[in-house]
C-alpha cells in the first residue's frame, strides 16, 4: 500500500515536472534553478544541461539533448532499468543484487566521473 | 484448532491452543494449520498472540531497537518476513545454491528437515537467519540527484550507495545500514539544495555583477 502511493506520488510528480519542461525553456526562462557548481566554478557538473536536454526531449530533438547533457541520454534506461530492479526485488532477487552490486555501482561512480572530466575538458 | 509446531527443527503435533500455551514456545517457532499454504511464523498468527512464552519474547526484543544484526539475534526475528533477497520461504531447497551465487557469500544451512507431516516443512529459518535483508541502496535517486540536479554532490550519494553493499557483502549489517539511511540523507540533501540553493547563488552573483 505505502509503495503504491509512493510510485503514485512519483508519477504525479514527473507528470508535472514534465508539463513544466515542456511548455517553458529553461535556456531561455529564467525561472529554472541554475547549477551552483557552475556559478561558482565556472565548470560543468555531471547534470549541467539537463533542464534544457529534457525539454528538448520532451519535443523531440534527440540529438540537441544530447548536446545539452549526453548523460541524461545515458542515465534514462539506466534508471528506468534500477527502477524495475527496485520494483521486482523481491520476484527476482538476483537481478536486483547483481545491479547493486559494488562492481556495478563502482562502475556507475567511475562513469559519472570519467563524465564529468572529460566535458570540461573537450 | 489444531496446530503443528516446528521449534528449533522439532516438530509436533496435532496440538490445541491450549496445549502449545503449556509448551513454553519461542517466539521463533514455525507453525500450521488446515487453511494455511505454508508454515508461518507463529508471532505472525493473530491467533495465537498469547501463546509465545515470555521469556523468548524478551529475548527477541533488544534487537530490533538497537538494531544490530547480530547473527544469532537479530536475524532469527527478521528471519523469512523481510527477506524476500536471500530465500523467501515458499521457494524449494534446489534454488539455494544459486541464491548464493547472487549474493555472494557462502550460506551454509545445516540440512534440517523434519518428517513431513502436513506441507513439507522447509525449515525456512535455518537459511534466513544468517543474512538480514539489505538495506536500500537507493542507487535510483542517487543517480537522479547526480543527472538531474543542479549539484554535483549526488556523487557521494552514490559512493554511499556502494558503501551499501559492500559493507553488507562484509558481513557489516549496521554500517550497510548506516550508509543506507547516509545515501539517502545526501540525495534529499542534493535535491533539495539544487532546487532551493539554485535561485539564491544566482541572486548574489546578479549582485555581485551589478
Amino acid at each position: 500500500m505505502r509503495r503504491i502511493i509512493v510510485i503514485i506520488v512519483i508519477v504525479v510528480a514527473a507528470l508535472m515536472a514534465a508539463t513544466i519542461y515542456f511548455n517553458f525553456d529553461p535556456a531561455s526562462s529564467g525561472l529554472f534553478p541554475r547549477c551552483i557548481f557552475y556559478s561558482l566554478t565556472g565548470y560543468k557538473c555531471p547534470g549541467c544541461g539537463t533542464q534544457r536536454a529534457i525539454h528538448a526531449l520532451l519535443h523531440g530533438e534527440v540529438l540537441t539533448a544530447w548536446h545539452y547533457n549526453a548523460a541524461l541520454l545515458v542515465a534514462i534506461p539506466v534508471i528506468a532499468l534500477y527502477g524495475y530492479a527496485e520494483l521486482r526485488r523481491e520476484s527476482s532477487p538476483r537481478m536486483y543484487a547483481r545491479l547493486n552490486s559494488p562492481v556495478a555501482i563502482i562502475t556507475i561512480i567511475v562513469a559519472v566521473m570519467l563524465w564529468w572530466i572529460l566535458r570540461n575538458l573537450l | 484448532m489444531q496446530y503443528w509446531i516446528n521449534q528449533n527443527g522439532v516438530q509436533a503435533g496435532p496440538v490445541t491452543r491450549e496445549e502449545l500455551e503449556k509448551m513454553a514456545v519461542s517466539a521463533d517457532a514455525y507453525v500450521w494449520r488446515s487453511g494455511l499454504d505454508d508454515w508461518v511464523k507463529i508471532t505472525s498468527l493473530p491467533e495465537l498472540a498469547g501463546v509465545v512464552s515470555s521469556q523468548a519474547e524478551a529475548v527477541e526484543q533488544p534487537a530490533p531497537v538497537e538494531g544490530t544484526p547480530i547473527e544469532e539475534v537479530a536475524p532469527v526475528e527478521e528471519g523469512p518476513v523481510e527477506q524476500p533477497d536471500t530465500e523467501p520461504a515458499a521457494e524449494t531447497q534446489s534454488e539455494v545454491p544459486e541464491q548464493e551465487v547472487a549474493v555472494g557469500e557462502p550460506v551454509e544451512q545445516p540440512a534440517q528437515e523434519p518428517a513431513p507431516v502436513q506441507p513439507q516443512y522447509i525449515a525456512p529459518q535455518q537459511q534466513a537467519p544468517k543474512r538480514p535483508a539489505c538495506p536500500p541502496t537507493n542507487l535510483v535517486w542517487a543517480i537522479i540527484a547526480t543527472v538531474m540536479c543542479c549539484l554535483p554532490l549526488g556523487i557521494v550519494a552514490i559512493i554511499y550507495s556502494n558503501k551499501v553493499t559492500a559493507r553488507y557483502y562484509a558481513g557489516d549489517y549496521e554500517g550497510a545500514e548506516r550508509a543506507s539511511e547516509t545515501s539517502a540523507w545526501w540525495c534529499i540533501g542534493t535535491i533539495v539544495a539544487g532546487l532551493a540553493l539554485s535561485p539564491l547563488v544566482s541572486l548574489i552573483q546578479m549582485l555581485i555583477t551589478m
